[in-house]
This record gives structure tokens, sequence and C-alpha cells, in this order.
């Protein structure tokens, strides 16, 4: 099957008063039709800017090189045109912070109708009955109700259904989920990744979902990709990641979170912090952290290559395997 | 629980605050044993800050007694040198390393002050420093100049300045890195170790709770849901509302498989 999205190389260099500045460095990465890959990594990593690259939402000055391609077509050399009707018709964006993303003196209503109204030329009566099923599809009560409130009179787990619903009345083929849930508790958080997830395959969209959160990306996600320093490090399926993770950084990660099933003695922590792209180095970006880093890694950046079902980032992986399989046996 | 036993840092009996007519936390009494620590976990609006908030002086309770180290602290100090005093008994962690510093002051002159503040010994300085793992760098560096893991560890080492027997860590490692949060955890378990200092960790994550905790206590909408050792509480929950709380926690393969 041909991937709905497809991105080869790309790299993006954004202006700085130190001079410019590297934030992704060569992302490679492709999501089948109807597919949920999870986008993880710590601060500064790229995941948020991967996505603004998808988009095209890049902050001003920036460089881009590298291919995206959506659907075949590529998205870098888009006219406005076709630009705008792939924001509109074929994205749906779902962010952390959904009061930041709605007017709040317009009811929601008006909100969800706007760009049916707009952009498809859907009478408003009947974009006001497509907004109220949607609104019952992401599990909301009264929605003829909901529809006459404004974004204060509703709590953040119920906005940013909203925000989930006006996605929807548009229709994309590709939903890009930048943190939706981080701000939502946890109970919460269940309802609307569970809500996501059911809509996703009942629809066929493609999700992308940024996360910091490895666990949740492996909970909501078929395919997981690590990002360190602007870099994918490790792409493997949820479950091979949980099994059987090979970077060395992806070790760290699933070893820093702490367990609810049991305390123990101390966490395996990564020394050191994240870096962004341009802080690293000619090599790995992850070797001054990394407790298996030899000289030569220092020197020479390892390239994604496969490994065990997986693609991992990493010039030592076949001996960490070997020497960890040995360990465990 | 025992009332009254000598062995606790903090006792709280029927501790309720009303805002208006919002009624924030409903009879809510609990202990946290000397050098041990507590878990409060809840979700927004469960009332756990405005407990963190009473505890430190920052809110009054409408009833309801607190008591750190036996003395009272339900009224505000009177005067200077009850402050001080509660001070040392009691300090606290924020979430947000990023407002809860002055950004004039260096780590090394932020413990300092504290230091003179309750007149012990400006040497202690280098040895706060080194507990919390900053370096020379860091500990001379202007707040901007350090990273979020690198500013908690400043308030830490600020907070222990005063050398208190309870350290309330208010979502103190919630918007961290996990590899940082990770790091700042374990500096925490060996801190507790090594000094006997109490914790009340007042957070929404339950393996944060697990891992740092003893006794952990879920709170909902103001009230007490349960409370009891964490292994108890979190293997085998008697409330349905802890069940929920704990199947909400993402596991692999947990809403879906693709």
């Amino acid at each position: 099957m041909n991937p709905l999205l497809d991105l080869s190389g790309v790299t993006v260099t954004v202006p700085s008063a130190e001079g410019p500045r590297r934030l992704l460095d060569g992302i490679d990465l492709s999501l089948a039709p109807g597919e949920a890959l999870g986008l993880v990594g710590e601060s500064g990593s790229g995941k948020s800017m991967t996505m603004r690259a998808v988009t095209r939402l890049l902050p001003r000055g920036a460089a881009v090189s590298g291919a995206v391609r959506y659907d075949g077509a590529e998205v870098l050399a888009m006219d406005a045109g076709a630009l705008r009707r792939y924001r509109d018709h074929e994205v749906g964006l779902v962010f952390q912070d959904p009061r930041a993303h709605i007017n709040p003196t317009r009811r929601i209503g008006a909100f969800l109708v706007e760009a049916l109204v707009r952009n498809r030329g859907v009478g408003k009566r009947e974009a006001l009955a497509r907004a109220a099923a949607v609104l019952a599809e992401v599990g909301i009560d009264d929605p003829q109700r909901r529809l006459r409130q404004y974004p204060h009179e509703v709590s953040g787990g119920m906005l940013q259904r909203v925000m989930i619903a006006s996605v929807l009345l548009a229709e994309p083929r590709l939903i890009l989920a930048d943190e939706p849930t981080t701000a939502l508790d946890v109970t919460i958080q269940r309802e609307v990744v569970t809500i996501l997830d059911r809509l996703r395959r009942e629809r066929g969209m493609g999700m992308v979902f940024i996360t910091h959160d490895l666990d949740l990306a492996l909970a909501v996600c078929g395919r997981v990709a690590v990002m360190y320093a602007g870099r994918i490090v490790e792409v493997r399926t949820a479950a091979g990641l949980h099994e059987r993770a090979a970077h060395p950084y992806t070790l760290g990660l699933l070893g820093s979170r702490p367990s609810i099933d049991a305390r123990s003695a101390r966490l395996e922590a990564v020394p050191g912090r994240p870096i962004a792209a341009y802080e690293a180095g000619a090599g790995c970006a992850f070797a001054p952290r990394c407790l298996f880093a030899m000289e030569a890694c220092d020197r020479t950046a390892p390239p994604l290559r496969a490994f065990d079902d997986g693609l991992v980032r990493c010039s030592r992986v076949e001996e960490i395997h070997a020497a960890r399989t040995e360990a465990t046996a | 629980m025992n009332a009254g036993n000598a062995g606790n840092a903090v006792e709280v009996r029927g501790l309720n605050k009303h805002f208006k007519a919002h009624h924030a936390v409903v009879d809510v009494d609990f202990d946290v044993p000397a050098g041990g620590s507590l878990g409060i976990v809840g979700e927004s609006g469960s009332g756990k800050t405005t407990i963190a908030r009473m505890l430190v002086g920052l809110e009054r309770p409408s009833s309801g007694t607190i008591e750190v180290m036996g003395r009272d602290r339900s009224a505000p100090a009177r005067g200077a040198k009850e402050r001080g005093r509660r001070a040392r008994e009691l300090q606290i962690v924020f979430q947000d390393p990023y407002t809860s510093l002055d950004p004039s002051q260096s780590a090394r002159a932020a413990v300092e002050e504290v230091l003179r503040h309750h007149g012990r010994d400006l040497s202690l300085t280098q040895e706060l420093v080194d507990q919390v793992g900053l370096t020379e760098r860091q500990a001379s560096a202007r707040p901007r100049d350090l990273s979020g893991g690198q500013r908690q560890r400043v308030a830490i080492a600020r907070a222990l300045a005063a050398s208190p027997k309870v350290l309330i860590l208010d979502e103190a490692v919630s918007a961290l890195d996990v590899s940082i949060q990770a790091q700042v955890l374990n500096l925490l378990t060996d801190i507790r170790a090594q000094t006997g200092i109490a914790y009340l960790l007042i957070s929404h994550d339950l393996a944060v709770v697990r891992q740092l905790c003893d006794t952990v206590l879920v709170l909902r909408r103001g009230r007490v849901v349960e409370q009891g050792d964490c292994a108890t509480v979190l293997d085998a929950p008697a409330q349905e509302y802890t069940r929920a709380l704990r199947e909400a926690v993402p596991v692999p393969g947990w809403a879906v498989t693709a």
C-alpha cells in the first residue's frame, strides 16, 4: 500500500540571535492509510517541529529541505491554493491546549460550523445538524445544549472532545495529535484517547500521535518512533518496542519511568539532559549520555538502519543486544 | 491511625476548607509518620493543592486541625519567630521551577539566603549544592541559564537549607522530562534515606507516588476516598474510584492494538 504520509530527509533550520539553528536533522518517517503512529521524545527532540513540517506551519524564516509527501503530492512544493486545500480538507490538528485554539467569545456551535459554512458551502442549518451528530459521536450528551454554550462553560476534557469533533467535521484522512491529552486528568485522558482511537478505526484515518509519554504511545499506537535531538533513533511496533527496545535511549526512557506495580530501589536514570539538534556534535547525538558509547560514537553519526524487525540509529546495537540477551538469559 | 502519636511529623484532623459555597476540602484526616512519605493523589478539583496550601499557611482552614512536629498551625503564625520556626519544620517545592525561583539569584545565593535567615552555618552551602547534584558552574548560574531539572534541584536545595523535618512536593517532578524526572526521583529517595526527612507528595501520577511514597491517600472532590499502604491501595484498591484511576494509567495494548 502506498503511504499516506512519507517524510524523507526532512531537515529544518531556524534563524536565531546566535545564527541558524538546526531543529530537525534528516527525518525519515512513513505512515500507512489508517495507521496510528506514535512520535515520542523529550523537550527539544523535534516531535512538534516534525508535525509543523508536515503542515508547513513553520516558524518565520525557517529553511526546510527534504521531502514531505502526502498521498504522493509534495507538500513542500504546493502553491497557496493546493496548500490551503490540503490543510482544510486532508489534515486535522488536535493540540494540547484546546482553550488556546478556540475563540472564547463565540459559541461552540459557531466554532464547529465555521469551516463547513465558509469552506464547503454547507447551509447553516445542515452544518449545525452535522455538528450535533459529531458531538454525539465523540460522546457528548445533549449536543444541542453544548452548541449554544461558550468554551468557558465546559471542562477541558469536554473542550478537547469539541476540538476532535471539529477535526472530524472536515473528514480528513490524516490526524495530527500533538500531546492531545497532556493537560487532562488521567481518567479523562483515557476517555479521549479511546474516542480518538475508535473514530480513527471507523473512518480509516491515519494518525500521528505526538507525546512525551512513551507508555501512552505504546497504549494508543500500533507503531512508535522515538526521537532524540531532531533525529529518529528507533522505530518499531508498539509491542516490539515494549518487549525488545534496542536503542540505548529507548532503553533509558523505559528504565526512567517508575512502575505502578512495584517500587524499584533506583530508577535507571539516563545521566545528563536531553539536547536539541543544534547542540549535537558530529557523532551520535546521544553518545554523551550513553552508557554504551565508545570513542567512535562521538566521531561518526550512525544511520537509521534495520535491526530486529525495526529501525535503529546506533552503531553498537548488535553488541548491546547480544550483551543484554546474555545478561537476561 | 494513632491520634496524638508522637511518631508523626504531620497530623491532620477534620480538615475543611470552604471557598464561599464551594466545599474544596471535606473532613480530611491523615498522618505523615516522622521520616515517612505520604502521597496525596487526585485529579483536578480534588482539593490536593488546597491541602498543601493550608499546610504551608497560604490558606486558612475553615475548620479542623493541622499539627506539624506536634505544634498546631491551624491559625496564622504570630510574629517572625513563629514563622521562622514553622519554616524549619516544613518546606515546599512547587511544580514549576521556572516561576518559583528568583531570576536574579544563583543557586548558591538562594541557599545562602535561607541559611543566613535561619542562623545556620554558611559553610553548609557546598554540602547542599553537592547533595542535590549541582555542579560548581550550575550553582553559580542564574535560573535562566539552567534547565528545568537543574532548577528543580535548586528549589530542593533551597528548601533543604532550612533543615525542615517535612518537605511538601507539590507536583514537583510533573513538569520534568522523563529522563530528568528519574534523576530527581532518585535524588529524593537518597535525601530521605540520608536525612530522615518526611515527604508529603502531591501528585496525579500513581507511578511516581509508588516510587516515592510508603502510604497513599486518594482524594476526590475534597473527600478521602481511601488511604493506606501504597502496595495495598494500588494493588488491591477497595474503592471503585481508585480502581478507575489505576485502570486509566496507560499500559501497552491498553486501549487498542492496531
